[in-house]
């Protein structure tokens, strides 16, 4: 009896990691640059504003539906349509204050730089859902 | 139109090895930024027209639904599709920049010139691909078909993602574990996250040549353009901020994931994600190579980023060797596991018989048994992923997004 519960269980095993070896070695082998930019990459800043832990399934669910919110879809465009750069007065519109523009327009290139205030975020309607 | 020398007044074409535009005749080499800006204005009212207004009825459905544009070399029509904004001229070999699909809204404000040549993406490609153990033969020495510099449009976007995340995951609980609920609820800004804006490529496939320094780019020219194909973008704020919005909650789930401590196991099992995106976004190009090859009657096209060369497709695999090899490791292991399991096993279960012993066995048991479910599953995961990973490299509309275009 335990040699063929041994017997069951090495084949289980044996072939378990056999299956674990080669899928690995085959997707390192045959799936070329199978990989996405991290968060890093993108200046990607995540804040915590509530958590909490060790809770029962009733409590994750009252966690859920208390501190869940969602944005307003912005009214500023029509989804429908075709993305396209803005012009310099809509510009304006979108953004009161056009000094800390994400992208410095100038003649040497690309720079990033982080608003301090931006308005656009400042009149995103962000309200309890 | 093609931006021509002011020697000897042939087309330049840009050499993303040197970034200066060469003059192949004369061998001159100009500086993008240095060709003057007037001799491009009038090239704007040159336009592409719809091949049905040219040849006929526009309701004529036996005309092909396509845009017809002149060489400005050799003055042959040029076919285009309704998103290309720069060609190669069939009869010339010249590059065409189809001007009123980058003039005023429409223009990009920033390019990242080609910093990866034809050859060296080429080779690029040959050496990743040599790499394989399961790669066929045929594919480690693969003849290419067709070799094209595409600039992709991307919209830059600037974000505030909010999201309330349950987190399920098991916790030690003395001797057990137990499962436990974790909840994270926050906001995660972006400022530069690159939006694929064509429809016609899908984003998996350009999100997997991420990621791009965005800091290589530079304001846009048209002269960047030459000896390269380009799109112009399709896409809608409402495509934008879907795509943004999956982007967003992959980086959130996994912060919220890692920020999770002491619990294995974790998975998000509900969220309720939202996104706010600003409407001024930045419109820009950057490039990709994509190389094709014939492997058994399918085309595979493996894409090559412009700028960091990384190299992303999924290769048949040589089936035969695969499943020698898993019979092979297989029974290999299992003989061995075989003799440690029936020499360990009678020392498990002839032990004392109380109660306590035998719930042991019963948990060491249980714990080989889904190990070996987590091996399997594991294993038959990854496989799925390559093969997933080749169907993206034989699907026929990437093909057909870089195959379609003259030249």
């Amino acid at each position: 009896m335990i040699e063929f519960f041994a017997g069951l269980l090495a084949l289980g095993f044996g072939f378990g990691l056999a299956c674990w070896i080669c899928g690995k070695a085959l997707n390192k082998s045959n799936n070329l640059g199978d990989s996405h930019a991290n968060s890093s990459a993108y200046n990607v800043d995540t804040t915590f504003t509530h958590s909490c832990n060790n809770m029962s399934k009733s409590e994750g669910l009252a966690f859920f539906d208390l501190y869940a919110y969602k944005y307003n879809i912005s009214d500023a465009v029509d989804e429908k349509e075709e993305v396209r750069r803005m012009t310099d007065e809509e510009r304006k519109k979108n953004r009161k204050a056009p000094t800390g523009a994400f992208v410095s327009r100038n003649t040497d290139g690309y720079t990033a730089v982080r608003d301090e205030e931006p308005d656009w975020v400042k009149r995103a309607d962000r309200g309890q859902w | 139109m093609a931006t021509l020398c002011k020697n000897c007044s042939h087309a330049l074409v840009f050499n993303p090895a040197s970034q200066l535009l060469e003059c192949s005749a004369c061998g001159s080499m100009f500086r993008p930024e240095e060709v003057e800006a007037e001799s491009k204005e009038y090239r704007e009212d040159l336009k592409a027209e719809a091949a049905g207004e040219i040849y006929g009825d526009k309701e004529d459905k036996s005309l092909m639904d396509c845009y017809v544009y002149t060489c400005s070399e050799c003055g042959g029509e040029i076919i285009v599709n309704g998103t290309e904004a720069s060609t190669t001229c069939v009869y010339c070999g010249n590059p065409n920049v189809v001007f009123s699909r980058i003039s005023r809204q429409k223009r990009p404000e920033f390019i990242m010139p080609f910093s990866v040549s034809k050859e060296r993406a080429i080779e690029l490609a040959r050496n990743a691909v040599k790499k394989g153990v399961f790669v066929p033969r045929e594919i480690k020495n693969f003849s290419v078909d067709c070799c094209r510099g595409i600039y992709l449009p991307y919209w830059i976007v600037k974000a505030k993602y909010a999201d309330s995340v349950v987190i399920k995951g098991q916790v030690k609980s003395g001797k057990n574990s137990v499962t436990k609920y974790f909840g994270r609820s926050g906001t995660l800004d972006f400022d530069n996250l690159p939006i694929d804006a064509s429809k016609a490529l899908s984003d998996e496939s350009s999100a997997k040549l991420e990621p791009y320094n965005l800091f290589n780019m530079k304001p846009f020219d048209e002269d960047y353009l030459a000896g390269f194909y380009s799109n112009v973008s399709d896409v809608t704020y409402s495509d934008v901020r879907s795509a943004a919005l999956l982007r967003a909650q992959e980086f959130f789930n996994e912060e919220a994931i890692n920020d999770v401590k002491n619990a294995s196991a974790k998975e998000v099992i509900s969220s309720c994600p939202s996104i706010k995106v600003d409407p001024d976004m930045v419109y820009a190009m950057l490039p990709a190579w994509f190389i094709t090859f014939n492997y058994k009657g399918k085309h595979n096209t493996i894409l090559v980023n412009g700028d960091s060369g990384k190299v992303v497709c999924g290769l048949p695999w040589k089936k035969v060797l695969f499943y020698c090899l898993l019979i092979g490791v297989g029974i290999a292991i299992s003989v061995a596991a075989y003799f440690v399991f029936k020499a360990t096993l009678p020392v498990f279960f002839s032990g004392r018989r109380s109660s306590s012993s035998s719930r042991s066995e019963g948990r060491i048991i249980a714990f080989l048994i889904a190990g070996i479910v987590a091996l399997f599953s594991t294993g038959i995961r990854k496989v799925i992923k390559v093969i997933k990973s080749i169907n993206l490299t034989q699907d026929k509309a990437m093909f057909n997004f870089m195959k379609k275009r003259q030249g």
